[in-house]
This record gives structure tokens, sequence and C-alpha cells, in this order.
């Protein structure tokens, strides 16, 4: 069934939509003090780019996350 | 794919025993799957440095016409990290070639935690090979000084080095 709570294995757990989400936004907010939404919106808009490359560590750390925040 | 995530699973388990979780995983995409630490907030390691530990991880599921086919895993990119115990970035290897950056070659950082003086270096992309997560924790034990978990941590990450380097299509 599509989104459960499925175990791989020991140790390894596939996330559903909604926990991924959640894991995308409390990075954002975390790293950046801002919701994911906003990190979007201005990764979209490149606003965190200097020189076509990013500064900022936790940004580039956070736009690695982008996939969870990403419908499959 | 469980060839891929249990060997990760087992080497990322010499540092943390925080779990690994994946998003996406199982089948052939165009968008990259992400396999990253617990909740991807920096995993506290073991060792008198008290060193934190971001890892995340992009891969694809391709066909392949190989011995290990039909299907094999491409790494799309990388972000493995050590942070000081007040968050601060020590070093950080990168590899995203699909993002923004212009920089899309494999490189390092050295963050403010690295207490580099140099301004230009501190704001550098060093370019280094591809850098296996194996590669990246050895580092980190060895010269950074974290605990490892096993006792046979060596000899797991030499094994995921030599498949590392066994089925890698570019250095």
């Amino acid at each position: 069934m599509a989104n459960e709570t499925l175990e791989i294995e020991p140790g390894i757990h596939e996330l559903t939509d909604a926990e991924a989400r959640t894991i995308f936004e409390n990075a954002a907010r975390h790293y950046l003090h801002m919701s994911g939404d906003e990190f979007l919106r201005a990764w979209k808009e490149g606003r965190f780019s200097e020189n076509g490359a990013c500064a900022d560590p936790n940004v580039a750390y956070v736009s690695m996350l982008i996939p969870l925040a990403e419908p499959r | 794919m469980e060839e891929f995530l249990r060997p990760l699973r087992r080497v990322v388990s010499c540092a943390t025993p925080r779990i690994l979780n994946v998003r996406g995983g199982y089948h052939p995409s165009e968008k990259p799957h992400t396999v990253l630490i617990a909740d991807g907030l920096p995993a506290p390691l073991a060792g008198p440095g008290r060193l934190r530990l971001r890892l995340v991880h992009h891969y694809r599921i391709i066909e392949t016409a190989d011995e290990r086919g039909p299907w094999r895993v491409s790494t799309g990119g990388y972000f493995y990290s050590l942070d000081d115990p007040d968050n601060r970035e020590i070093i950080a290897y990168q590899w995203h070639p699909e993002g923004r950056s212009p920089m899309q070659f494999p490189h390092l950082h050295l963050g403010s935690g690295a207490g580099c003086r140099r301004e230009d270096l501190a704001a550098a992309h060093c370019p280094t090979g591809r850098i296996s997560v194996e590669e990246f924790l050895r580092f980190a034990i060895v010269d950074l000084h974290v605990e490892p978990l096993r006792p046979d941590w060596a000899d797991v990450f030499d094994e995921a080095q030599r498949n590392f380097e066994t089925w890698r299509r570019w250095p």
C-alpha cells in the first residue's frame, strides 16, 4: 500500500511522503531558520547564489534534501 | 538495491547507530533517490572531538548489461560533512552535478570549524576525486579520532571500498 511505513531491514527505513517532507521542513528550519516552502522559493529564484555557487554550507546541505520535498 | 543499501548501512553503523532513511528507493526514476542519516540533523559521533556527522547520498537505479545486471546503482551526488560540537562545519566533501552550482566536480570545503585563516581557502571548492562513504568515515576515524562503534570497522570499510572500486564507472 502506498505510503505505509516500510522497514526495508533493520537500520534502513523507507520514508513515506509525509515523513520525507517533515525531514525537509525540519532541516530548513534548523539550518536556515525558514520554512521548507520559503527555502524552495528562494532556491528557485536563485537567491542563495553568489557567483553561481552557494556561500553558505547549510544552504548546500538543505539543497541536497530537496528530493524529500518533491512528490514522487 | 539491497547490495547497495545493506553495505552502506554496515559502513555507517561503524560511526553512528542512527538509521538510514531512504526516499524513493527501488525503481528506475529520472529523479534521484535519496538516502540520509536519520532525520537529517547532525548525528553525534563518539570520540574526544564530539564531532557531528551529516550524510546525504543521491542515487539512481539504471539498467545495465554488465555481469551485475540487469540493474545497477549509480551515484548521483553526495554531501558528507563533519561539524564541531558548536555545529560549525569543519570539512565537507560534496558532489552535486545536478544542482545550480557551476561546481559540478567532486570537491571539499573547509568550514569555519576548521579554523582556516585564509579567506580564499575558506571559500574554495578544492577538487577531489570521487569519495566513498567508507573513505570519508575512515578519515574521520583515523585522522579526526572519531571512535568507531564496531571492532571490525576496518574490515567493513575494506570490503565496501573494494566493491566501490570494482563497480564505479569513474574515479
